[in-house]
């Protein structure tokens, strides 16, 4: 008969069918809904699921035996709460067992007794599981909290740009990320591509401030063979190898005019033609474009097409800098913290009060890039299990500091630094729409009309 | 007279472990029919643990003739070696 869903259930591992069945019977009978694995190999694989709150495995099992199933239980970080059953002869093993993370054992025979503190026992392994269950939750739901596809941040800030994102990513619009060098603009657009539907399609990111003119062109649209001098084979641009995916052009605004109107044509008629080609290729693409260029420069100066503007930017997002979001500025430097002690195979558990100190004053100019490769630096200079301010201080930053600490009064570049926090701070208590809204007329000026996105998740 | 490489300490353990297991089945078994007829459970519900349990009882009683058998045979490998170290039968 099947079980029904709400029984909690148990495996029984035991290559005895008489004392398998028996087990089976009696945990039955006190409503656990039982499955019985005949030997090791079975039972690793019936309990690989997940999905048993506690397992009684014999010991001593053919093809796997049960200290191997509790080792790869623990690196495969399955949650079953697992009561080893064993032999008199075995206790050794059973003390081993319960090194590796087993809840309890229980010494053969299994007599009336024994049963009974058997079936004391698994409720209370259930609740373990349980709360092991309720804990990998919470850190899940804490995980979306502060994590959004690559993009590491839990301040409003980065909520905002995480519901813009969720808005803008089923439908096709292009999008223009708006943003500081290192503010993570590339992951944006990676994260606009995983949450679409083209996810499953490929992610192909140029940097049009890279390339020279011709080479851009060729890398956007593609060859035909011969097209010039040294083209001997046919090749495929960007666009054709983007086909049900996403062009991220980083950089857009650095892109030669006469480019930024193929590409504008190419992005109206949704075709391309390859260099020296006569043949249009339809192609099936969303752009996802960045710049940190200041746009209303750009635009005034025709450095960039207005008509390419407004066609790249139907939804634009703006990419707060770091020094806009210093509640995230903790959590991402423990997380570069973690990822270089393992990279670089350190034991480093944190920083100390002064690192912290520093790492909260400093502005980042360089957002997060800055502060990943200054984490990175500082693991790599530490020689303790903690990084210092020393260690994550830049040299010219640490001379600097030495100077000032010297010195008693306030030096004019000090005030004009306490000037910019001043109006940081103003600034920071503004509203994510609010910085949004200024930031654009600061990036645009008057020129660039309003674009909000239209989304009833906002 | 046993011989040379018969029967060992490694065979009776292998026949203890055979031994407990035979009664663990025998004690599992007869726990569900007493615990099911405490219930008041239909004997179709209970019989078929019994039979086991009575099985497991049988291969018990099996296991342990040949555990009695084997523990003679090392009984008596171990004083024809001890004669052996001392042909006087000195103590």
């Amino acid at each position: 008969m099947a079980a029904s869903n709400n029984k909690q259930k148990i495996l029984v591992a035991d290559d005895e069918p008489a004392i398998a069945q028996g087990l089976s019977a009696i945990l039955s009978d006190e409503g656990y809904d039982v499955t019985i694995a005949a030997d090791g190999q079975k039972a690793l694989s019936d309990l690989e699921s997940g999905t048993f709150g506690v397992a009684l495995i014999d010991l001593n099992m053919p093809k796997t035996d049960g200290l191997t199933i509790l080792k790869a239980l623990q690196a495969k970080n399955v949650p079953t709460e697992c009561i080893i059953v064993t032999g008199q002869a075995t206790i050794d093993s059973a003390v081993q067992a319960m090194r590796e993370g087993a809840y309890d054992y229980i010494e053969k025979p299994l007599n009336s007794e024994k049963l009974n503190r058997l079936k004391a026992l698994i409720p209370k392994a259930l609740e373990k599981y349980a709360i092991q269950l309720k804990n990998r939750e919470l850190v899940s739901k804490l995980e979306t909290l502060t994590h959004y596809a690559e993009l590491t941040g839990q301040s409003e800030e980065m909520r905002y740009v995480y519901q813009i994102i969720d808005a803008v990513a089923p439908s096709n619009a292009s999008v223009l990320i708006l943003g500081e060098s290192g503010t993570g603009k590339e992951l944006v657009a990676r994260a606009v591509h995983s949450k679409s539907d083209r996810a499953k399609g490929p992610f192909f990111a140029l940097n049009c401030a890279a390339l020279p003119k011709d080479i851009l062109e060729n890398e956007l649209f593609g060859h035909e063979k011969g097209a010039f001098t040294g083209s001997i084979n046919e090749k495929a641009g960007a666009f054709e190898m983007a086909d049900g995916g996403t062009i991220f052009l980083d950089e857009v605004a650095e892109m030669p005019t006469d480019i930024q109107v193929k590409l504008l044509r190419a992005l109206e008629t949704r075709t391309v033609r390859r260099l020296g080609g006569k043949k249009e290729i339809a192609v099936d693409i969303r752009i996802v474009a960045a710049t940190n260029k200041d746009l209303q420069k750009a635009l005034a100066d025709g450095e960039l097409r207005e008509d390419l503007y407004y066609r790249l930017a139907v939804v634009d997002l703006l990419l707060p800098p770091l020094r806009e979001r210093l509640s995230d500025v903790q959590l991402l430097a423990n997380e570069f913290l973690a990822r270089f002690s393992r990279e670089n195979g350190k034991q480093i558990i944190g920083f100390d009060d002064g690192a912290w100190s520093w790492i909260h004053s400093y502005s980042w100019p360089g957002n997060v890039r800055e502060l990943k490769n200054a984490v990175e630096r500082a693991v790599i200079m530490a020689r303790g299990e903690i990084v210092t301010a020393q260690d994550i201080m830049p040299r010219h930053l640490r001379s600097a500091a030495a100077v000032s600490a010297a010195g008693s009064a306030p030096s004019g570049s000090e005030q004009a630094h306490e000037q910019q926090q001043q109006q940081e701070q103003q600034e920071q208590q503004e509203q994510p729409q609010q910085k949004q809204h200024r930031a654009r007329a600061k990036q645009s000026g008057a020129k660039v009309k309003e674009k909000p996105v239209k989304s009833g998740k906002r | 007279m046993p011989q040379k490489g018969g029967a060992g300490p490694s065979d009776l353990k292998h026949l203890a472990h055979e031994v407990r297991n035979a009664l663990n089945g025998v004690s599992v078994n007869l726990e569900v029919a007493r615990s099911r007829a405490a219930r008041g459970s239909d004997v179709s519900q209970i019989a078929p643990f019994l039979e086991t349990a009575a099985q497991q009882l049988e291969a018990t009683t099996r296991l342990h003739k040949r555990f009695a058998d084997l523990a003679m045979q090392l009984a008596i490998q171990l004083e024809s070696k001890a004669a052996s170290s001392d042909p006087a039968g000195r103590p």
